[in-house]
């Protein structure tokens, strides 16, 4: 019983300043970072920021297409879908009532879906030449633009 | 230092103890209506003997009753004395405190629906896993008692549930609740001031691993635990992390592992939890991909787990003061009132162990009185002892979701209340007052979830947009505190006219976009 409580006694000894001392070290660094929140840079400013973004990021990338740089490519294309995604959140950020957001909301995730099989395209392409956006892909566009009027006209 | 560790080991023991309080008295309720109401044959048949349904008839139960892992112990001591195995024992205090019908809801609302079925799915797998495996490797583990004599109806059989509850609380069962709060103390004394903010990721591929770590000692209430579930989603956390926050974290606590050591012994017990951990951390690894919502925008760090580390950060002045206006500021009025009756029942029950010491007052409750006594005739029938109990046992859970209409108020009674704690928190934001804006922020963020939950629970459901609505203004809101943190006074007043903006759109798309 004795060596069972000096056991113990020794354990316990060894262990608090090692968890309170030992853990203590990393307080300074957390304790200053109450990290911030960063936005990405590609992140627009408004919705109607994003939309001009997705259209021109769009022409460029199926203008240059992924033959040159792959790693480029494959970056910028996530950076489109990104913008793409969020759409929606920036849209709420305005005064565009139920009805308009849902057609946001569902022309940002077809355009997503879209952008998934077109870009597959665009990466296997690998001449230098440029591949039409399709018209379904324009046909959100038209949306997106025409929802982005209504935004523009409410004012800020 | 040393002031700052105690004061801010007191105050997540306190915390905890207060939100646990009404979870506490509701498993306080329900042992003692085992133990008088329903018997301990109705009880071993209720929860299907020893059977292999038992498993399944014990998460059924246990997800219907609103009790924590704290307010299963008591629960799980009367089932051992009725005789029922450990498996299913174990199934039910395991199954018990990860939802009830105000933590489903939450749930359901402001976390992905697919992934809490799923979850409650999978809690299905695990008990039944481990609860067969253990039945199985420790055998023979039922040990029934013979069942107290009846008490005679009336109010004596009324206060025969008082007197039970005031000696369990200040008998074995206080000290496995100490037990259980003891992890909480542990947590805040070993991990620093916000250092879990950033190791939840999805891409973390240890995290479900660290989650382990933590979620095994800490102690959550079901609502608590569900809304960092929701959190962990909002921030792109890892799917799998959130399992085991629910399993272990809401799920058992260290007061249940010790009660099983001492009733099974240390192996039984080690087996249950090796079985339990490879169970649950296999299965939050296999949940991560198929769960993980694709379009879940990931953050860089959450304060969803800042509850389980030291509230204070080595540098802070008066760490006693800092507490005690913590804990004022975070007490909800159920806690206060739950709390209040815990102690007159410790009260009760310190009064009856020092003064009763041979139960005279339970033999006194258990006199039969003569026949002519006992029934008046007429309407005025003897209504069985199961019957009563049976209606209080439901009585509770539908309690607890009627429970749910005024715990998620209407939109004009949460923009009423919103309204007064954003007026504070953009006050206190631009007078700099750290602390009363944090407060004030964190409320109007919990009215934001409110809201929305009320919605879904009158309306049958809730639209992306009005979703969406909630979203932004949660994140402003969030912006808000770090810009307060950092002392920016031009982000702030932009962050403040921006809340303002959101605030004015959430109200219009709730009060007339519905």
């Amino acid at each position: 019983m004795m060596i069972l409580l000096s056991r113990f006694r020794i354990g316990a000894l060894c262990f608090v300043p090692l968890l309170v001392a030992g853990c203590d070290s990393l307080e300074p660094e957390l304790a200053a970072g109450d990290a911030e929140h960063h936005f990405p840079e590609h992140r627009p400013q408004n919705f109607t920021d994003g939309v001009r973004a997705v259209r021109s990021r769009l022409a460029k990338l199926s203008a240059e297409g992924a033959a040159q740089n792959r790693q480029q490519f494959a970056r910028q294309g996530q950076e489109l879908r990104d913008i793409i995604q969020w759409l929606p959140e920036l849209a709420a950020e305005t005064d565009l009532r139920k009805a308009d957001w849902d057609r946001v909301h569902a022309a940002s995730r077809r355009l997503a879906g879209r952008w998934g099989n077109f870009s597959a395209r665009l990466a296997g392409n690998s001449s230098a030449n440029a591949v039409p956006v399709t018209s379904e892909m324009e046909g959100d566009l038209a949306e997106l633009d025409r929802l982005a009027q209504i935004v523009d006209s409410e004012g800020p | 230092m040393w002031e700052t560790l105690f004061w801010g080991a007191g105050l997540r023991f306190s915390e905890a103890l207060l939100q646990a309080a009404p979870t506490i008295l509701v498993g306080l309720l329900v042992a003692a209506i085992v133990r008088r109401f329903l018997g301990y044959k109705l009880t071993f048949d209720l929860f299907g003997g020893n059977s292999r349904r038992g498993l399944f008839q014990a998460w059924l139960i246990g997800m219907l009753l609103p009790i924590c892992s704290l307010g299963a112990i008591p629960v799980i001591r009367e089932l051992r004395r009725a005789g029922l195995a450990g498996g299913t024992i174990m199934a039910f205090a395991l199954a018990a405190p990860l939802f009830n019908p105000l933590s489903l809801l939450y749930g359901l609302t402001l976390s992905e629906p697919r992934t809490i079925i799923a979850f409650a799915f999978c809690s299905l797998i695990v008990v039944t896993i481990v609860g067969l495996v253990w039945d199985r490797l420790h055998p023979q583990t039922s040990q029934a008692e013979p069942p107290p004599p009846p008490v005679p109806y009336g109010l004596k059989r009324m206060l025969s549930l008082v007197v039970f509850a005031a000696r369990e609380i200040t008998g074995a069962s206080l000290v496995y609740l100490l037990a259980g709060l003891s992890g909480v103390v542990l947590l805040a004394v070993i991990l620093p001031h916000g250092s879990l903010s950033s190791s939840m990721s999805h891409e973390n591929l240890w995290a479900p691993l660290v989650m382990t770590a933590v979620a095994l000692p800490a102690y959550a209430t079901p609502l608590l635990a569900m809304s960092q579930l929701g959190m962990m989603f909002q921030h792109g956390n890892s799917i799998g992390a959130a399992f085991v926050l629910l399993a272990f974290g809401a799920g058992m606590n260290f007061g249940t592992i010790a009660w099983m050591w001492r009733t099974y012994g240390l192996r039984p017990s080690l087996t249950w939890v090796l079985l339990l951990l490879v169970v649950v951390v296999g299965l939050s690894y296999g949940v991560e991909r198929p769960l993980y919502p694709a379009d879940a925008p990931a953050a860089d760090h959450t304060h969803a787990f800042d509850v389980y580390c030291r509230p204070f950060a080595a540098t802070t002045p008066d760490p006693f003061h800092e507490a005690l206006t913590k804990l004022r500021q975070n007490l909800g009025l159920h806690e206060v009132v739950a709390a209040c009756a815990l102690a007159t029942l410790m009260v009760i029950g310190v009064t009856l162990r020092t003064c009763d010491r041979r139960g005279r007052v339970e033999a006194w409750l258990e006199r039969v009185p003569p026949a002519a006594e006992s029934r008046a005739g007429g309407f005025d029938f003897v209504v069985p002892g199961w019957a009563v109990g049976g209606c209080i046992a439901v009585g509770i859970v539908a309690f607890s979701v009627v429970g749910c209409f005024a715990f998620y108020p209407p939109p004009s009674e949460v923009f009423e209340e919103m309204r007064i704690a954003k007026a504070e928190a953009l006050s206190a934001a631009t007078s700099g007052e750290r602390e009363q804006a944090e407060h004030w922020l964190a409320i109007c963020d919990d009215w934001t979830r409110k809201l929305q939950v009320g919605v879904y629970l009158r309306k049958g459901g809730l639209s992306d947009y009005h979703r969406m609505k909630a979203h932004v203004l949660r994140e402003k809101l969030e912006l808000l505190e770090h810009e307060v943190a950092e002392r920016d006074a031009d982000a702030i007043r932009h962050l403040n006219a921006d809340i303002d903006r959101a605030y004015g759109r959430l109200r219009r798309a709730y009060e007339q976009e519905l």
